[in-house]
């Protein structure tokens, strides 16, 4: 390509950035988008918490708005199980005295917030609880005589906590990047294979395009399960195996989208002008009529992906991707949602931060196409 | 007696861009029994017009801003929706352009005429079927006691246009606005068409008002004509005064720049050669040019030169290309359509060959083939003495520089997300030719060779109108400078005065190059005033072949005949004749 060409197509693309930071929506969802990335890509750096950590005796708790208020003593009933508890424990620890006078004293005068909670001796099942306040300690039940007890600070559950006692905005931090990775790559892959496909199907017409359409039909005739079932006997069970197998699927329906497109783009007499004018094929495919194609592929695609984030989860369920502890909100939405009675938080988090995810999408898909259309008036 | 009486009517539309005057203070009457014409290019109003009486016009952005159009004692402007509703299809009825998306595909033809019997005059369906198939007989459909029954697709184009005609008659109506009814037809079917209205009319006694863009089909029907320009009527009169001493310059340009039969021009006259524009106070001015008879005068005098029939650039030889009809993956094709069935010519070099007949008599495949946009089936093509019928891509590539193309519809012949420049210079950077700066200087001087100004480089085919987008395409086709180019329907699709200016260039750039035209299309005089020699083809054949002007004078075949007296007669001894005879 000539200096020239590319000096005009820079500025083809300099007009659609134009006019793609003139709608104030797509920006917004832009914005929205980038933040969300950044967050994912930063949550170790944001959350106290490790997505894999669990907290049995906490289990699922509501969200906690305040921050840095609340505090947790575990009381166990050796101190090895202390050392257990206190290992997988990532906020201020506290031993405390077994012994309940020495207890009393220490506690005494310090202030430990609202809520504590203390559990159980040696030989005791039942946990037990008590509340200690800056006054002192209520206990629910007597506390027996020697006993370790161990102070945990914590800094409370922004969203709340699963029946694990995992902190929620902890994981859909950490699903953030395998959603966010799974939208991204297998849409792309499923956009660069159904472009190409569809656009090259499209322009051959006939025979070729007859050809090509048959196994199209085939793979959409496969179940989808037993397509990935396959896949996982084959491959390893990995990410990327992840990104293939959705990848695989999802470019199908795109290619019959863009085959249509160039069906009726290549009857066009600019396209016979392009042939008449000695212009190579590849070259007319790339540049007279897929970009053409780009308003129906743009929309397409904002409706792909997530589609694709919710195959992830359907995948990870059937084992292939991603695996617990790590999560995607895909998963999330899905375990979620056999709570939803008990504890709601656990799907209306990750479901509004997915809704969000697609609303930014849709925003700044139409921006993309209004900027990229030439057609529309420049004022 | 007047009978539709339109005073001051104003209808704009508010755009984002701004208020665009669409019909600007027009008045006209319509009397009854009679045939009033309204007359204007693309963009002038005429549609809009009628629009804006049927209660049609989208609002917004469309807005009637005054005036009043009174019918009976009704103002169809301030009427309310349901009394537009009770005179619409009842007592006003209409007809528009095209015949192939005017009708329902998915219902019977029956259905779609009686309905608005059945609406309006609430008759039994049995009643409402007779009065349909006696209204097709009328129309002239055959057989229309089983044809009512048939579905759209089962007609012709004109079939369907004669289908659309008895469903606007058959209430009654007694007014009829057709709204360009021909324009989508054939020649020779828009010469029955304009026959059958002429008929109905007088038999039915409905006052018409007929919209086109074509002086011919005026001539042809019309007793008042009124011109309409940017939204206003300039002119106004009996058919025969308009024709024979017309007052305003665009009418005088109109009338001056249709390439007609008897005419000797080389050059055709404009309507800017007439017209001068300018604005005054934010008003347009219209006004004559005072030098336009000497400018008529010195066109009548540039001559073409000389042909030299021993140099033959392009040599068809038993040209065959069959299309397979609905073919299968496994069990091939189930028949074959001819579209082009054994021609042969030859085009000496710097003369035009044109290429006549009606949709699908394989004028449109003969120019691809030579080009190889799709492979012939048989025959020879010999480009200056080389043999390329069904040459390879790659072979073909040293021939794609020489021969060119440019096609009918100027709004899909451009990549929508090109630049201008892009357009003219990808041809010259695949094959080749020149830096970059050589090829950017060569799109200016292309530009400015089709009357184009350089500071367009960087626009988008949208910005243009059609006849620009036209020069572009002729500007591409001579990118690299080929010798020969087939114009497939090029001027068909706009207006007479743009088609001027375009086949004026064309003459022009032929005349400077001493380029070889094949030129394609349906209408014969303009293939008369292009063309050196013709051919005249039907169902993929050539019917005759020789000299234009002979073909003319003395048509040999029935078809050719047929073909040349569909033209519509627009001279003042036709029309004098016309009036006399009729009324």
């Amino acid at each position: 390509m000539s200096e020239m060409n590319a000096q005009n197509s820079s500025s083809l693309w300099r007009d659609a950035w134009i006019r793609l930071s003139r709608n104030r929506m797509a920006v917004v969802g832009g914005a929205v988008l980038l933040t969300l990335g950044l967050l994912s890509l930063c949550a170790p750096w944001i959350s106290p918490y490790r997505y894999e950590t669990q907290n049995l005796e906490l289990g699922a708790t509501g969200p906690q708005l305040t921050w840095d208020t609340q505090q947790l003593v575990y009381g166990t009933c050796t101190q090895q199980r202390a050392q257990v508890l206190a290992a997988g424990y990532e906020g201020e620890i506290d031993v405390l005295p077994a012994d309940s006078t020495e207890l009393h004293r220490t506690i005494e005068g310090q202030d430990y917030g609202r809520t504590l909670w203390v559990a159980s001796a040696p030989g005791n099942t039942n946990l037990m609880a008590m509340v200690i306040t800056s006054e002192g300690f209520d206990p629910l039940e007597e506390i027996p005589e020697r006993a370790n007890f161990i102070l945990l600070k914590s800094r409370g559950h922004l969203l709340g906590t699963d029946e694990l006692g995992r902190d929620l905005f902890t994981r859909i931090l950490y699903g953030g990047r395998i959603s966010l990775m799974v939208g991204l790559c297998a849409t792309a892959v499923s956009l660069t294979i159904g472009v190409l496909f569809g656009a090259v199907a499209g322009f051959f017409g006939g025979r070729v395009d007859d050809l090509m359409m048959r196994f199209v039909d085939i793979l959409y005739a496969l179940p989808f399960t037993i397509f990935v079932i396959l896949l996982t006997v084959i491959f390893d069970r990995n990410i990327w195996n992840l990104f293939l197998a959705i990848g695989a699927v999802e470019w199908l329906t795109m290619s019959r989208i863009v085959r249509g497109q160039v069906l009726s783009l290549r009857k066009q007499e600019f396209v016979e002008a392009a042939i008449a004018l000695g212009i190579p094929q590849w070259r007319i495919v790339l540049r007279h009529i897929i970009p053409n194609c780009l308003g129906p592929v743009i929309v397409y695609t904002t409706l792909t992906i997530p589609v694709v984030m919710l195959l992830e989860a359907f995948l990870s369920f059937l084992g292939l991707g991603v695996q617990p502890p790590m999560s995607s909100w895909g998963l999330l939405i899905r375990d979620g949602s056999k709570v939803l009675e008990e504890f709601p938080w656990l799907m209306l988090f990750p479901g509004m931060v997915l809704a969000l995810t697609l609303f930014s999408l849709n925003f700044l898909g139409d921006g993309l196409r209004d900027a990229l259309d030439v057609r529309v008036s420049k004022d | 007696m007047s009978y539709l009486t339109v005073d001051n009517l104003k209808t704009y539309f508010h755009t984002r861009n701004g208020v665009v005057k669409a019909v600007d203070d027009i008045s006209f009457s319509l009397e009854q029994g009679k045939v009033l014409g309204i007359v204007g290019e693309s963009g002038s109003g005429k549609s809009v017009t009628v629009h804006s009486l049927m209660g049609l016009i989208p609002q917004p952005p469309g807005k009637i801003e005054g005036g009043s159009a009174r019918f009976d004692d009704t103002d169809l402007l301030a009427a309310d929706k349901q009394l537009l509703r009770a005179l619409r299809g009842k007592r006003i009825a209409m007809i528009f352009q095209d015949p192939m998306t005017s009708l329902n595909p998915y219902l019977r033809v029956s259905e779609q005429i009686i309905e608005p019997l059945i609406i309006h005059d609430n008759i039994t369906r049995q009643n409402a079927l007779d009065r349909a198939i006696k209204m097709l007989e009328k129309v002239g459909i055959a057989d229309a006691e089983k044809r009512i029954h048939s579905y759209p697709h089962e007609f012709s184009g004109g079939m369907r246009q004669r289908v659309m005609i008895a469903m606007a008659l058959i209430t009654d109506p007694e007014v009829l606005i057709a709204d360009e009814p021909t324009t989508a037809l054939d020649v020779t079917v828009q010469a029955q068409i304009l026959r059958l209205l002429q008929e109905l009319q007088d038999d039915l006694g409905v006052s018409v008002i007929f919209i086109t863009h074509d002086l011919g089909v005026i001539a042809e029907l019309a007793n008042q004509v009124a011109v309409m320009y940017r939204g206003k009527i300039v002119e106004q009169g009996e058919v025969l005064q308009i024709f024979d001493n017309p007052h305003h310059p665009y009418t005088k340009g109109l009338l001056a720049c249709r390439p007609r039969l008897e005419s000797t021009f080389k050059v055709l006259p404009t309507v800017s050669d007439f017209l001068e524009e300018y604005e005054k106070d934010g008003q347009l001015e219209l006004k004559e040019r005072p030098d336009a008879d000497t400018c008529i005068k010195d066109m009548q005098q540039i001559t073409m030169p000389n042909i030299d029939h021993s140099d033959v650039l392009l040599e068809v030889k038993d040209l065959r290309v069959h299309f397979p009809v609905r073919q299968r993956f496994f069990s091939g094709s189930e028949g074959w359509v001819k579209a082009v069935d054994g021609i042969s010519f030859s085009v000496p070099r710097g003369s035009t060959l044109g290429l006549v007949g009606e949709s699908g008599c394989g004028k449109t495949t003969t120019g691809r083939a030579i080009l190889n946009l799709v492979k012939p089936t048989s025959g020879r093509v010999k480009f200056a003495g080389d043999e390329i019928a069904g040459a390879e891509p790659k072979a073909m590539l040293p021939y794609r520089k020489r021969m060119q193309i440019i096609f009918q519809d100027p709004y899909s012949s451009l990549n929508p997300r090109l630049t201008i420049e892009q357009t003219l210079s990808e041809p010259m950077a695949v094959h080749k030719i020149g830096t970059a700066k050589d090829r950017k200087d060569r799109v200016v001087s292309l530009l400015e060779e089709v009357g184009l100004e350089s500071h367009f480089l960087r626009r988008y085919p949208h910005e243009f109108s059609g006849g620009q987008r036209q020069r572009i395409c002729v500007a591409r086709a001579l990118a690299l400078e080929p010798e020969f180019i087939v114009c497939d329907e090029a001027v068909s699709a706009m207006d007479v005065s743009v088609q001027a200016q375009v086949l004026n260039l064309l003459k022009q750039l032929q005349r400077r190059r001493g380029l070889t035209y094949i030129f394609i299309s349906h209408d014969l005089s303009v293939v008369k005033f292009m063309a050196d020699s013709m051919a005249v083809m039907e169902g993929g054949k050539i019917v005759e072949l020789g000299d234009s002007e002979e073909i003319y004078s003395q048509p040999k075949e029935d078809y050719t005949r047929r073909l040349i007296d569909a033209i519509p007669r627009d001279n003042v001894e036709f029309i004098q004749e016309r009036i006399s005879g009729n009324r």
